[in-house]
Formats: structure tokens, C-alpha cells, sequence
């Protein structure tokens, strides 16, 4: 069982509940906009060039983080497409 | 538009325990040392990098001299070799007016080069060999003796002497420390002490002076020196009315504890550590009160190392990779060192993790301590309990299991402290060079003491047997290289 | 003093009741316009949301982090939320706070706490040496860093036995697979050494009290537990009146010359026909709010002591007679409260960023912004409260 971002509430400080499962997370800011960025249909592509070029981030970096990013989230119970 | 400040994404799930994004406080950086940037040195000198502060050492022994010299008439300090004998570091002592302790012949020899006179030297250990001890003797060393087949063999060594030598017992006693250090000295518990110095005074030559007990290391308690001084005080009675002669000196020894943090040590140093007032408080005060009165009182001797160097020591290293670490729940509890805090594990079953560029071979002192660990940068994100890997082939190789660290990336540099006690003496070279170590002095200029090691130096002891000397037969390609072609 | 405002720690009622709660309970009986100020280690401790809660909360960090960390986070709650007296309730924070009284008061905040000394002679591992200068009696007491002094202990005193943490937690056990559990758990958590204790038969007594700090007693409150929990807390006790627990408990306090609240646990061991000291707790216990309901309101006593002019009356008896019965209730909260205060200090420095450019802030928003009509409604305590 896995919740799809889009079912899941958030607020603009990273607060998520998934009404679902009943369970609650916090996400840090650049999560937040990862998340964000995903909602919004951007590929996983083009949410990282989207991370990159709105944070001081090197893209090596970016990426590394942001694969770990979705699999934790995988792994905590997200459906990410 | 101007980029964002980047931290690593980050998800917690928020379950009883964690939901507090304050529990661990903000993230405290080391930019620079003693006003030099950390990343200044790092460029020039290499990562990783043993860093030494000189005013943190002076100001530690002035510290430390103080304390007891304001409370006793007649204080002598000994640097501790063993501690860390790198030559400058005992140099500062040396001129700030400590003579040598030592525990070897090679710790002696190192003190001899170092210009402290013979008689300047405290000779301690449980292993001294026949010819060190002759040297000893002869340079009017002060002898600790340890265990009865010393005592016999000084006692050979002086048979012929035209004059006496002095020697002191080390003795070890039940102080409340946790664990008693019998592996060193007679007991002086038991009566055993006793006998032995009823023993000397039938052996022709030797002189017993004085009395040393080292009550154990990194003692929170100043109590257990209250304990260990009264029954110094009482041996040394006990053993002038036995025939020995007026006791001359009393040795405490060191065990002072650094700033440094054990493993399971609930609260930080800056509220555990005692300061050395209190050590010098519990000591001197049980001599003075106890000690005979219309006698002079015995010359007090410290030997303490730790408590002087840890502190002023550094290690700089930096970031290679970036990981996660994935712990089954059931091992959760059981790798958490730092206290309730880091028992929580908000990754699910994974917990950040780090590679440094360091390793424990250099960090000898983590199977004890937990040194801190700042970014050399500052970091505003909040931190998170992060396991620190060395670099080494192990799995053995962690430096800290749960060091509360914010978000770090690849070619962050990051500062351990404090690591300046018995790291450096106990490090071990292993798969790579051992690094260089510099000193930063009063004027905040910066001193190579020891240059990094490199494979000149590594191999130089090394011999190649003659029927090793020619390269062997080439064998058929690897095949990786047949893949490539 | 109509209306003081106080800073509280310790809200959680749960299965395991930490003091707080009842503390802000006692204060609002007597000064019904304090502000309170809660410090919380955990969203979820249940007094946040008590409709008799704390008016605004805090998250502090643990006292394992350090006095920079607690002195950096208590400065930017005072910026928003002055205080004048403080009310810390767990022994690992007072262990911290003892060596901060300097830098209390530098911020303007009342503490009536035990200095250094005090605290680490009533400490779990040194009992047997207070006990014996006291001369009252102690069941074998032993700290232990490592397993091994663990199993050496266990060899020695037999099963079973109690476990305890250096600063909270107990567990009693009756095998070498438990207490070995037991130990690496709170070292884990609470750090070395832990401290094994032998186990006494007999009923068990808690005394509540306030010291002078010279040696007297302000007021005291012995009870007799009359429900135990598995856990061995008290689900409810009866105020008793015995010379000799009084004496018992004026010797300990005599010879430590105690400074604050404390609470004394002591059993009637059935083999030795005495008093034997558990422990003594350096804070108000969970049922503080029990004598308050009598009228004999320590908390407020405190505040008063706290007063450095004001030195109170000494606080009357419990008559004996009367009794507590722990009743759990639920409290409800919503999720926006919880992210209010779950919320990371990321944002804030994001903020800080973002302000440097020109940009506005992202103030926070309610919770949730895009839960629909069918969504639930915050539902909260109290309209005045506030949690950040």
C-alpha cells in the first residue's frame, strides 16, 4: 500500500499528512520543493534541472540526493511515478 | 535570480520521540583554529591534517600549574611521553617548565634528545629493559619501580655502587574508581607494599624516596585523588616507621579528564569535565592536612598528559562520500552512543552517513571517546544523527556511530576535536599515509611538526630477499583488459 | 504576582507521567492569570493539549546537547515569550541547569534548584554513602559501566533485580538475557552508568517536599501507593502519617541540605521491619496536583521561594486519609498543531535567504491549505493558545 503524492496534504512548511495511512512527516525545505516540483507533473528530469538552477547545488550533488530523496520516500510509503 | 541556499532533501516521519526538530539543537561550526581558516590549511597542508594549538597548550599548563601551585608549596609537573611525543609538542612543555615522564627506553632516549638532563626524567612503565635501567641509574633518573623483578634487578645493577640511588614504588590502590589499576605496581591495600618496602631497606644501595599511585584515566571524580592521596600519605607514615627513611616525594600520577567525551557519557564535557582546580583541591588539601606536622612536606609530582594536550588537538578532514546506512531495528538502540537523542531513527531504518578521508587508524581514541565533529563551514540546516566512516578497507572503521551533523556533501571539510592525546602516539599506518601535523603559534603562524608520510619513508625499513629482487614472470592479461580490447 | 509568568517542562501524562502537567494544573488553582510557558521534547507529549495546558509551547533540545544548544534555544523563546520563573521537572534537564544558574539569572529567570553537590550526592550511584551518613537504610546499590560488572553484580545479588537509568527508567529483571537488554537500553538512552539495584519486598512510600537549602523542611506530603503499575508507577495513592518516614525523610534532607522539590521513594522492607531509601528524585513528583486538590499547593509554594524576599510559611500536613486515584483521559488535538511545532528550523533560515534578496517570506500558513470542505476542522483546546 502506497499513497500517491498527489493524495498527499501538505503545508508551505513541509508538514505532510497522508489522510491514508494516518501518518504524518516532515520534510526540510528542499524536499518540500522536490515534492512540490513532482505534484506539479514535472518528469523526475526535469524537477532535478528545476533543483539545480533555483538552488546553489553542483548537479553530481543534486542528483546523488535526489535519487536517495525518492527512494527514501519510496521506502517510507510514497507512490512516486 | 540568485540560487537558493541548497540542503540535502530530507523526509522524516514524525513518530512519538523525534517530533521535535530542536532535540538536537543547531549545528555549531569550526571555521578556523586559533584565527587560521581551516580550509587555508587544508589547501596547504593537505587533508587530513593534524592541527596543534600552541596558546591552547601553554595556556592548559599555566592552567593546570596554577591551580596547584596556588594550593602547595612545592609542585613539580612531568610531561607524560606517552600522551603524545611528537618533539615540539614536548618542547612547549619542556620550556614551560615540565620535566619528562617516561615509560620506555625509546621514550627516554626521545626525552634525552629533547635536552631534559637525567635527573629531569621520571621513569615509569611495567617493562623496562636491564641496559635502560643501567642508563637510568647512572643519570640519576627517578626510578618507578613496578614490580618486584625490577626492584631485583635494579637491586643487581647498584650491588656495587659506591653510592645510593633513589627509587620511588608505584603502588595501586582502591580509590572508588570503577576498576582498580592492578596491572601496575604492589598493592597498597593489602600490606603488600608493606613488605615490599621492608624489603628494600634490606637491600644494599637502594633508597625509597617516594611513593606514585596513577589512580586510573579520564577520572570524573576528583574524590578517588582525595582517596589516593590520604593513602600515599599514610603508606609514606607507614613506611618511615618501618625503617625506610623520610618519604620525599609523592607522584600522583595523571588521569585528569580532557574535554573529551566518552561513549554513554549522558552530558557534554563543558558540565562533566571537573576543572583542575577541583583535582588540585582534592590532592593538595589531603596532603597538607594529613602530612606530619613540623615536616617538610614530600615534592608533589603530576604527570598529567591528557588533560594538558587533548584539547589543543585538531584533525581536519573532509568528506568523500556521501551514504546512507540501513540498521535493522532491532540493532537501533545498540548503535547509539550519544545519549537519547540518537536512539531515534527518523529515516525509517536508515540512518545518514558519511565517508571521511580519515580513518580510525588515527583515531585510536574513538573505541573510548566521541570526538565532536563541526562543518567547517556554517550550516543553518539542523542536524541530524549521522554515522561517520572512516576511510579504511573495514567495516570496523567508524568514527562515530550517531554525531549530530547537518547536511554535508562530497569536499566539506570537517574539524574533530578534541583528538591532541594519545592519537597521534597510537596511530597506525595502514592502506595510506599517515598525515602531516602542524603547530599554529602564538603569532598564528603555522608549523609543520611532522611532514605527511610517503612511500619512501613507509618502505624504508623494508628488505627485499635477493630471489625477490628480479620482477616475476608476467602472467596472461587480467580480463579486464580483454574486455576493453 | 497576579499574573507570573512561568516556564514548565515535563507535559506528558501517558503511561509514564512526567510532572508537568500537574504542575500547571497546581499553578492554575492558585494564580489563575499565569502565563505558562511550556517546554516540550516532543510534539506529542499529551499537556500541550490539556484544556488546563500551558499557554504557549516550545520544543527545547535534550540536555544531552548541551548548555549552548539550551541556552541558545531558551534565548529565542524569551525574545517571544518572557518568563520569570522556571520550572524544569526532568532529573536530566536539572542535571544540566544546575550549571547554569549564573546564565539563568543573567536572563532574568528564577530558579529554585539544588546546586552541583546536592544533586550528585542524592545521585542513584552514590546512595549507599548518603544513606550511611544519614544512617538510614539502602538495599545494595550498584552503578555499573559495563556488562560484564552488570553480570559480576547480578552473580553476586541473584535475580531478580532492578535496573535503573542514570537520570529515569527502571526495569526489573529476572534473567541475564533481560538485564543485558536492559543495561545497553539505558545506556543507550540515558547514558552510563546504569544502576542495579536489589529488589525489596514491602509497600512502598513516596515523600513530596520542598527544602530550604539549609537543611529544613518547607512542607512535606508522605503517601502510602496503593496501585502499581507494571511499570511500578503509582496509579493512586494515601496520605499516611508516620513519625518514623518522617524522621527517614528529615535525615535525607538534613544531610543533604536540600534546596527545591524533591521527591523521596522509600519501601517498608518486610525482612528488616525498616524504611529502606529507593532513591530521591531531584523534582516534584507526577502527583503533585494530589496535595494541591488539599489545599497544600507546593507548586505555588515555590514560585513563592522563587521570590527571593519571600520566604513562605512552612506548608501545613496532609491530614492522612486521603487518597489519589490516577484517571487517564484522552486530549484532542489536530495535525495542525502538531505541525506547528513539528515545523524544521530549515525554513527559517530559507526565510533568512530569501529575505536577503528582496523576496517576502514564506510566512507559515494554516494547516492544511488544500484539505477540502470534506476535510476535518482544527479543533483545538483553547483559542489562546499557541504552539511554535
Amino acid at each position: 500500500m502506497s499513497t500517491p503524492l498527489s493524495d498527499l496534504m501538505l503545508n508551505d512548511r513541509g508538514f505532510v499528512f497522508d489522510p491514508a495511512s494516518g501518518e504524518t512527516f516532515q520534510l526540510n525545505p528542499t524536499g518540500l520543493r522536490i515534492v512540490r516540483l513532482l505534484q506539479s507533473g514535472l518528469s523526475h528530469d526535469a524537477a532535478l534541472t528545476q533543483m539545480v538552477s533555483e538552488f546553489e547545488v553542483d548537479e553530481h550533488t543534486a542528483q546523488r540526493d535526489f535519487s536517495d530523496f525518492l527512494e527514501n520516500a519510496v521506502r517510507l510509503g510514497w507512490r512516486i511515478e | 535570480m540568485n540560487r537558493l541556499p541548497y540542503i540535502r532533501p530530507n523526509i522524516q516521519r514524525l513518530q512519538a520521540g523525534p517530533v521535535n526538530p530542536f532535540r538536537l539543537g543547531s549545528s555549531p561550526s569550526c571555521v578556523e583554529i586559533d584565527g587560521v581558516p581551516v580550509a587555508e590549511l587544508a589547501r596547504n597542508y593537505g587533508s587530513p591534517l593534524f592541527v596543534f594549538s600552541e596558546k591552547a597548550l601553554r595556556e592548559k599548563y599555566r592552567e593546570a600549574h596554577r591551580a596547584f601551585s596556588r594550593r602547595y608549596p612545592d609542585v613539580q609537573f612531568a610531561w607524560s611521553y606517552k600522551t603524545n611525543y611528537l618533539n615540539a609538542i614536548c618542547r612547549v612543555f619542556h620550556q614551560e617548565g615540565s620535566i619528562a615522564e617516561v615509560v620506555s627506553g625509546f621514550e627516554y632516549e626521545k626525552a634525552r634528545r629533547n635536552g631534559v638532563d637525567g635527573s629531569k626524567i621520571i621513569f615509569n612503565g611495567p617493562h623496562k629493559e636491564r641496559a635502560d635501567l643501567e642508563r637510568a641509574v647512572n643519570e640519576r633518573a627517578m626510578i618507578q619501580v613496578d614490580n618486584i623483578d625490577e626492584l631485583l634487578t635494579l637491586a643487581s645493577i647498584v650491588r656495587d655502587r659506591t653510592e645510593p640511588v633513589s627509587i620511588a614504588l608505584r603502588v595501586h590502590l582502591q580509590t572508588g574508581t570503577h576498576t582498580v589499576w592492578s596491572k601496575f605496581g604492589f598493592n597498597g591495600d593489602d600490606g603488600e607494599v608493606l613488605q615490599i618496602i621492608r624489603r628494600i631497606t634490606t637491600l644494599h644501595n637502594l633508597r625509597l624516596q617516594g611513593l606514585h599511585c596513577h589512580v586510573g584515566t579520564f577520572i570524573l571524580d576528583p574524590e578517588n585523588y582525595r582517596v589516593a592521596a590520604r593513602r600515599l600519605v599514610e603508606l609514606a607514615i607507614e613506611a618511615e616507621k618501618i625503617g625506610a627513611g623520610q618519604i620525599r616525594y609523592l607522584n600522583l600520577g595523571g588521569g585528569f579528564a580532557s574535554h573529551a567525551r566518552l561513549h554513554y557519557q549522558y552530558l557534554p564535557p563543558e558540565q562533566t569535565t571537573p576543572s583542575l582546580d577541583r583535582y588540585a583541591e582534592a590532592i593538595c588539601e589531603t596532603i597538607i592536612g594529613l602530612w606530619p606536622a613540623g615536616r617538610d612536606l614530600p615534592r608533589l609530582y603530576l604527570e598529567t598528559g591528557r588533560a594538558l594536550v587533548d584539547d589543543a588537538g585538531y584533525l581536519i578532514s573532509s568528506v568523500v562520500a556521501v551514504k546512507k546506512r540501513h540498521l535493522p531495528s532491532q540493532m537501533q538502540t545498540a548503535m547509539a552512543a550519544y545519549g537519547k537523542s540518537a536512539a531515534v531513527m527518523p529515516q525509517g531504518n536508515s540512518r545518514h552517513a558519511l565517508v571521511l578521508d580519515a580513518g580510525i587508524n588515527l583515531l585510536y581514541t574513538t573505541a573510548w571517546y566521541q570526538p565532536k565533529i563541526l562543518p567547517a563551514r556554517p550550516c543553518l540546516d539542523t542536524p541530524e544523527p549521522t554515522t561517520v566512516f572512516g576511510c579504511l578497507c573495514m567495516n570496523i572503521d567508524v568514527i562515530r556511530e550517531d554525531a549530530p551533523l547537518p547536511s554535508l556533501t562530497t569536499g566539506d571539510q570537517v574539524v574533530l576535536h578534541p583528538v591532541g592525546a594519545y592519537n597521534i602516539t597510537q596511530s597506525m599506518q595502514f592502506i595510506t599515509y599517515r598525515p602531516a601535523v602542524v603547530m599554529i603559534d602564538s603569532e598564528r603562524k603555522v608549523h609543520v611538526i611532522r611532514r605527511r608520510e610517503n612511500l619512501d619513508y613507509v618502505q624504508e625499513l623494508e628488505a627485499i630477499p635477493e630471489h625477490l629482487a628480479t620482477r616475476t614472470a608476467v602472467s596472461r592479461p587480467e580480463p579486464h583488459i580483454l574486455a576493453v580490447a | 504576582m497576579h499574573s507570573p509568568r512561568i516556564a514548565v517542562s515535563g507535559l506528558h501524562r501517558g503511561e509514564n507521567p512526567q510532572p508537568g502537567a500537574s504542575i500547571v494544573r497546581s499553578l492554575r488553582r492558585r494564580f489563575p492569570n499565569a502565563f505558562i510557558v511550556g517546554l516540550v521534547y516532543d510534539a506529542l507529549e499529551s499537556g500541550i493539549y490539556a484544556e488546563d495546558g500551558p499557554d504557549v509551547v516550545y520544543p527545547m533540545p535534550y540536555p544531552t546537547s548541551g548548555a549552548t544548544a539550551f541556552l541558545q534555544r531558551l534565548d529565542s523563546i524569551l525574545e517571544k515569550s518572557p518568563v520569570d520563573y522556571l520550572i524544569p521537572t526532568l532529573d536530566a534537564e536539572i542535571e544540566l541547569l544546575v550549571h547554569l544558574e549564573e546564565a539563568l539569572t543573567e536572563r532574568g529567570l528564577r530558579t529554585y534548584l539544588p546546586d552541583k553537590e546536592m544533586l550528585s550526592h542524592r545521585a542513584k550511584n552514590h546512595l549507599p554513602e548518603l544513606a550511611k551518613t544519614c544512617g538510614v537504610a539502602v538495599p545494595d546499590t550498584r552503578p555499573v559501566y559495563d556488562i560484564a560488572e552488570a553480570l559480576a553484580v547480578a552473580a553476586e545479588c541473584g535475580y531478580p533485580l532492578m535496573v535503573k537509568g542514570q537520570y529515569y527508567d527502571a526495569k526489573m529483571v529476572s534473567t541475564e538475557q533481560a538485564l543485558f537488554a536492559a543495561v545497553f537500553k539505558l545506556f543507550s538512552e540515558w547514558g552510563a552508568p546504569a544502576i542495579l539495584q536489589r529488589c525489596v519486598r514491602g509497600p512502598e512510600f513516596n515523600a513530596l517536599g520542598l527544602g530550604d537549602g539549609e537543611g529544613g523542611i518547607v512542607g512535606l506530603c508522605t503517601i502510602r501507593k496503593t496501585i502499581i503499575s507494571n511499570q511500578g508507577k503509582g496509579l493512586g495513592g494515601i496520605t499516611v502519617l508516620d513519625p518514623r518516614l518522617d524522621e527517614f525523610c528529615t535525615r535525607l534532607i538534613r544531610a543533604l541540605r536540600w534546596r527545591g522539590p524533591f521527591e523521596i521513594e522509600a519501601m517498608l522492607d518486610e525482612a528488616r521491619g525498616e524504611y529502606v531509601l529507593i532513591e530521591i528524585n531531584p523534582r516534584f513528583p507526577a502527583w503533585v496536583d494530589f496535595p494541591s486538590m488539599l489545599g497544600i499547593n507546593f507548586p505555588a509554594a515555590l514560585v513563592q521561594m522563587m521570590d527571593v524576599d519571600r520566604k513562605p510559611a512552612p506548608l501545613p500536613r496532609c491530614a492522612p486519609g486521603h487518597f489519589y486515584v490516577r484517571h487517564q483521559v484522552e486530549v484532542a488535538g489536530h495535525i495542525e498543531q502538531l505541525a506547528a511545532l513539528s515545523t524544521s528550523a530549515d525554513f527559517e533560515a530559507l526565510d533568512m535567504a530569501r529575505s536577503l534578496e528582496g523576496a517576502a517570506p514564506s510566512a507559515p500558513t494554516p494547516f492544511p491549505i488544500e484539505m477540502g470542505d470534506d476535510g476535518a476542522s482544527p479543533s483545538n483546546g483553547s483559542a489562546r493558545r499557541h504552539a511554535h
